[in-house]
């Protein structure tokens, strides 16, 4: 495979992680919570209330859709053996940087305003 | 007379000094190689690419440092939540838990950046990758803020009551 493939599956991975991470913040996510205070697990939109953390399941379920897209869109390029065109790459990776920017800038002033 | 509430053990509760300390000596080492590291991607934007070798050794060295930061973090959190965040910081200091919110969300993101940058790192050629290499440069230049945002708000919530 060509090497300008692998920067565009890193473009993608990228982008799908931090899409997911946005929508999984900002729309009712089945995602694995933490009970620190039970030390145990549950699986779910509406879990058990009290103490609660969803940090980890939000990170892992970030992961598994960019893994699920990424390892899906290498299938493809391996089979159709298309060149990545130029102006592809381009926008991807625009679309990738414009995402992080925006996450990053979304959660600061989401939490400052709550400040 | 007075009597003693029960106080929940939580995970890892009794080496939570121990861990704190070897996450904030990985924060450490991460922010000064994540440094240097930007400081040499930044030239590259300008056509300087002398430090290649050293600037991907920073890469390697930052990744280690980062995972295990990010590791050591994530061990002590349950530790963090209950005794500084749910009975401190959400009394008393309502910003302090939204700081470290930011802190949170910004490192979680920031591993799924680490991965791609350290994976751009093993393939691009600075001198002839220029597509990629904006891409790069961002990523390092991202990490690098995000990376000092997390040292210092974290040195700054430890200051007023740490696990």
């Amino acid at each position: 495979m060509q090497r300008e493939n692998y920067f565009l599956l890193g473009s993608l991975a990228l982008f799908s992680f931090c899409l997911s991470y946005f929508l999984s913040e900002v729309f009712p996510t089945p995602l694995w919570w933490y009970y620190p205070l039970d030390q145990h697990w549950e699986y779910g939109v509406l879990t058990t209330p009290g103490l609660r953390m969803g940090w980890y399941g939000k990170v892992l379920f970030s992961f598994e859709v960019s893994l699920a897209i990424s390892t899906l869109s290498f299938c493809l390029v391996k089979l159709t053996r298309r060149q990545t065109s130029a102006s592809l790459l381009q926008g991807l990776n625009l679309a990738a940087m414009s995402i992080t920017v925006f996450i990053l800038y979304y959660f600061a002033r989401t939490l400052i305003a709550r400040m | 007379m007075l009597q003693a509430t029960a106080q929940p053990v939580l995970f890892l509760q009794p080496q939570g000094k121990l861990l704190l300390l070897a996450h904030a000596l990985m924060a450490i080492l991460l922010l000064g190689s994540m440094t240097h590291n930007c400081l040499i991607t930044l030239r590259y934007l300008g056509g300087h690419f002398a430090k290649i070798r050293l600037e991907k050794l920073y890469v390697k060295v930052a990744f280690v440092a980062y995972l295990l930061s990010f590791g050591l973090g994530s061990l002590i959190y349950p530790n963090y939540r209950y005794h500084v965040r749910a009975r401190y910081f959400d009394q008393t200091m309502p910003w302090a838990s939204q700081l470290f919110d930011i802190k949170e969300h910004w490192t979680g993101i920031g591993l799924a950046l680490f991965i791609v940058f350290f994976l751009f790192s093993l393939i691009l050629n600075p001198k002839e990758d220029r597509t990629p290499l904006f891409v790069y440069v961002f990523l390092s230049l991202s990490l690098t803020l995000i990376v000092w945002f997390a040292l210092i708000s974290g040195l700054l919530l430890s200051s007023y009551r740490s696990v």
